[in-house]
């Protein structure tokens, strides 16, 4: 069944939707949220969850991508159970935001905070002028939290191309961060205007 | 502000058109970077053919584009035709005599091809099993003109100014009078770095000194300290007459003699070997601390220290492996060949096939 099929049963309130939504995309929203939570029960959990969300989410928009949605929803479950439950981060996943977190400046270059929306906007930005590759790669190290001889097996990519191509990306996003032009479009790096001020 | 908070949710909420593009990408099959593009069998073999035959005219009728340093002329039996070498074994081929003799800059093994650079040109050329052919010498201006390279760094500089070119993987390192680096990645458009640390500025005004003209800087280039540190101002590869690099040695020669070799593994180079020094390092605990108190190469131990220290064993194993071998002198080393077929019997094959081609084959 497609997508379409799929939302349609969701709105005619048929409980076949959550079947055909596990045939669909369950082991694609178990791995998105295993990867985070790197436990299997709490992973089916996290899955269940999304089901209910799903089902309760009668307006989805059209033209989205479900499967998107669906991990999306999924990413977030599974974040907020590991928060709730005080997880500490998995040393073994190694995928730790830490690295790049440090590179977001406390302000804009106007002074106001960064809001999430906006260092979305930049983030989509940014990847964009991303190769492929590298942007397939900063996708699933940091969005599926896959670790890196995850993404080399899945790619068919040497470790060492992956964490080069990471290790790079993290170069490029600073500067990128650092440009005002990409947050006003001036020619002004954050560093200019903190000294003007 | 949870900096981190705040970017785990960013992450979270990024186009869905990326989630789906990781999610549905497909590696595609390495372009295979032959003398012939899109060419039919048919047209291959004219081609080839072709340049067989202004190579044998080239050779009798101009000084050989390979070779301005030759002492002698060119003989009937320096005539570069490939049937000599056809049959012959790599490990058979005397590379330092046979390409220095010919005025060989800098010679390269990279998977299946063989990259050799003159002074005034350079071609390549791919192996046949073990027996490569000689190397068919084009110019840099036929250099530029093949299509795959057009974009790449190639037709941004008179290659004359090159020491020699290093590929690793698909990624191109450019040495220019050993002040400057310069890496491009074929595999992605990714260019932007900053041209100009102190060092490639000194090189910029001795290159403008010497050639009358200040290089063309590439509107992308990308330079990673991390890997080629301003140490190598004390290496011989500015002076080198020959280098060659077969993965993860590289050999520089003065005079024909073999002068320094640097082990290049975990994005970063280490001197195992110098002449001047009248000494390799005879352990890998010795090296350690040598390095730490070489002026030289601070940054190559610190590095050397957190690969030990990391959870990479296979890969700690093959570094211990490579300088204990070359410590005591194993000159099998020589010869890639030799060196792949031992990796191959000792390593598992994914490992190999990774530190050798950087991908699966």
């Amino acid at each position: 069944m497609d997508d379409n099929g799929i939302i349609r049963l969701i709105e005619l309130r048929d409980e076949k939707a959550i079947e055909e939504l596990t045939s669909a995309y369950g082991g694609y929203i178990r791995s998105v949220a295993y990867n985070i939570l790197r436990n299997r029960e709490d992973a089916l959990e996290c899955e269940n969850d999304v089901y209910l969300e799903m089902w309760n989410n009668t307006t989805f928009e059209e033209g989205r991508s479900l499967r998107a949605y669906l991990g999306a929803v999924a990413r977030n479950k599974a974040l907020n159970m590991k928060r709730s439950r005080k997880q500490e981060e998995d040393a073994s996943s190694d995928v730790s935001l830490d690295d790049i977190a440090e590179l977001i400046p406390d302000t804009k270059p106007d002074g106001d905070i960064l809001t999430e929306y906006e260092l979305t906007e930049l983030l989509n930005a940014f990847l964009a002028e991303l190769s492929e590759d590298a942007r397939i790669i900063f996708v699933r190290r940091y969005w599926n939290c896959e670790k890196i001889d995850e993404i080399a097996k899945r790619y068919g990519f040497s470790e060492g191309k992956v964490k080069m191509a990471l290790r790079r990306t993290k170069t490029k996003f600073e500067k990128y961060l650092n440009r005002k032009e990409n947050y006003y479009g001036q020619e002004k790096t954050i560093a200019e205007c903190h000294n003007r001020y | 502000m949870d900096k981190k908070k705040l970017l785990q949710n960013a992450i979270t909420d990024i186009d869905e058109k990326y989630i789906n593009e990781a999610e549905e990408y497909k590696t595609p099959e390495k372009k295979h970077r032959s003398f012939s593009f899109g060419l039919t069998s048919w047209q291959k073999g004219f081609v080839a053919a072709c340049v067989a035959i202004v190579v044998m005219v080239g050779v009798f009728t101009m000084p050989s584009i390979i070779n301005s340093a030759i002492a002698a002329e060119p003989t009937p039996t320096a005539n570069p035709a490939p049937t000599p070498y056809e049959t012959r074994d790599m490990k058979d081929v005397n590379i330092f005599t046979d390409y220095a003799e010919k005025g060989v800059r800098y010679f390269q093994k990279t998977g299946d091809r063989y990259c050799f650079y003159g002074k005034e040109g350079y071609g390549y050329f791919e192996e046949l099993g073990n027996s490569p052919h000689l190397p068919q010498a084009i110019s840099p201006k036929e250099f530029n003109d093949i299509s795959e390279l057009r974009n790449g760094i190639y037709t941004d500089y008179d290659m004359s100014d090159f020491k020699f070119v290093c590929q690793d993987r698909t990624e191109y390192h450019v040495m220019t009078n050993y002040l400057a680096w310069q890496l491009y990645d074929l595999d992605n458009d990714d260019k932007t770095i900053d041209w100009f640390n102190k060092a490639n500025k000194a090189f910029a005004e001795n290159i403008e000194k010497t050639y009358g003209y200040a290089p063309k800087i590439p509107e992308a280039i990308e330079y990673d300290p991390a890997i080629f540190s301003e140490d190598l101002n004390d290496c011989y590869i500015g002076t080198a007459e020959l280098v060659l690099d077969d993965g993860n040695l590289i050999y520089s020669y003065v005079d024909g003699k073999l002068s320094c070799i640097w082990f290049y593994a975990c994005d970063t180079v280490f001197e195992i070997y110098s002449d001047v020094k009248q000494d390799w390092i005879h352990s890998v605990d010795g090296w350690l601390s040598d390095l730490a108190s070489l002026e030289t190469a601070p940054r190559a131990a610190e590095r050397l220290r957190s690969i030990s220290e990391a959870s990479w064993d296979i890969e700690r194993q093959y570094i211990y492996d490579c300088i204990e071998a070359c410590a005591n002198g194993d000159d099998s080393y020589s010869f890639p060949t030799d060196w792949y077929n031992r990796d191959k019997e000792k390593y598992p094959d994914k490992f190999y096939e990774e530190i050798w081609y950087g991908e699966k084959k």
